[in-house]
């Protein structure tokens, strides 16, 4: 979660290393074609929640839009927000989409995940200038390594998660022949 | 001497939620809306309040658009606060449509110093003590409106999210099958 304070100061890091010269921030793409694309979104969440070891709290489903008829049409966009420790979470935003019936369909995960770090700085103390030099201190001594752990680990976590994806998304067609 | 109010969004980072619908009867989840937020919010009647409803009969689709306030007292100094705002269109034949659901929530917590000294001592509280709260009050809003949103998708059928309830059930279903047969002559 985030820190609670009026004021803060966030330092923001991609999970996945940059692209180079492309555009946009870095993200993953699963694309699924196949029967039963609805299934994707609860299985999902469903697997974002155990790989990450998050509740359902820690999830914040943003854009829920779904429709329905003879052939389904959803986009559902949530966010994954894992505690790591007090002033660290990870903040990852899954973009579930598909469209089709039973038999045909297809559909993709986009997955952006962020590592977040808020240090507060409502108080007074918090505002002066031996506080900052303290916490930058603190910070480079320690909670670099600390952090780039927490990046290592984000990236073994989302290798994990997609291949669970994967494994799914040839369950479902197996399912249907 | 002026009030302190401290206002925590509960569905930060992000402000709002949005649910989208698109198929039969999308004013059907509004039939008794009242009753809903009480059940699901734990409130009573009197502290939900339609704030405005404006309904348009005489095109086709109609039209709707309906506003909600929601109030919750949760401790002496703190209350919860959520809105609930739908938009949206059904054909007069058909009977489908769709609406757009969006949902804002807040905690608020306030504080009215009758002096300086109670005011710091306050704040030291609240730095100390009720920063927890603060927190876990917000995670109690975030959860009430997921249940509404859990509430709804259930309401159309839509894929919801397995319940621990769901899993228990699909467990002991498991375990009932797997045990071996109970022989009744011993």
């Amino acid at each position: 979660m985030p820190v609670l304070a009026r004021m803060k100061m966030m330092i923001e890091e991609e999970l996945y290393p940059p692209k180079g010269t492309a555009k946009g921030s870095p993200r993953s793409i699963l694309t699924y074609i196949g029967p039963d694309p609805g299934k994707l979104y609860p299985k999902t969440r469903e697997f974002a929640k155990a790989v990450f070891n998050a509740t359902d709290a820690d999830i914040h489903e943003e854009i829920y839009d779904w429709g329905k008829g003879e052939k389904e049409k959803y986009r559902v966009r949530f966010y994954l927000l894992r505690d790591l420790d007090k002033f660290t979470y990870y903040f990852i935003r899954f973009d579930v989409k598909g469209e089709g019936t039973e038999k045909s369909g297809k559909g993709s995960v986009t997955i952006r995940p962020l590592l977040r770090t808020e240090y507060p700085q409502d108080t007074l103390w918090q505002r002066t200038i031996f506080y900052e030099m303290i916490r930058v201190f603190w910070h480079r001594l320690f909670y670099h390594n600390r952090r780039r752990e927490y990046i290592w680990e984000g990236r073994n976590l989302l290798s994990m998660l997609q291949s669970q994806l994967r494994d799914y998304f040839k369950e479902i067609r197996e399912e249907h022949g | 001497m002026g009030k302190l109010v401290v206002t925590d969004e509960c569905l930060v980072p992000r402000r709002l939620s949005w649910l989208h619908y698109r198929g039969p009867d999308p004013i059907g989840f509004m039939k008794d809306f009242k009753k809903t937020l009480r059940f699901i919010f734990e409130v009573s009647t009197t502290r939900c309040r339609e704030k405005k409803l404006l309904w348009d009969y005489t095109g086709d689709p109609i039209r709707f658009y309906n506003e909600w306030w929601l109030h919750k007292e949760l401790s002496r100094f703190s209350e919860m606060k959520v809105s609930f705002r739908i938009l949206g269109y059904v054909s007069k034949g058909k009977k489908d449509g769709n609406f757009s659901l969006e949902m804002y929530g807040e905690v608020n917590h306030t504080f009215s110093p009758s002096n300086w000294f109670t005011k710091y001592v306050w704040l030291i509280y609240n730095y100390i003590f009720y920063n927890k709260l603060r927190d876990r009050y917000s995670l109690m809003c975030r959860d009430y409106i997921n249940n509404y949103m859990n509430w709804v998708k259930e309401h159309y059928n839509l894929k919801t999210v397995v319940t621990a309830e769901d899993r228990r059930d699909s467990f002991k279903e498991e375990v009932e099958k797997e045990a071996p047969p109970v022989d009744e002559s011993e």
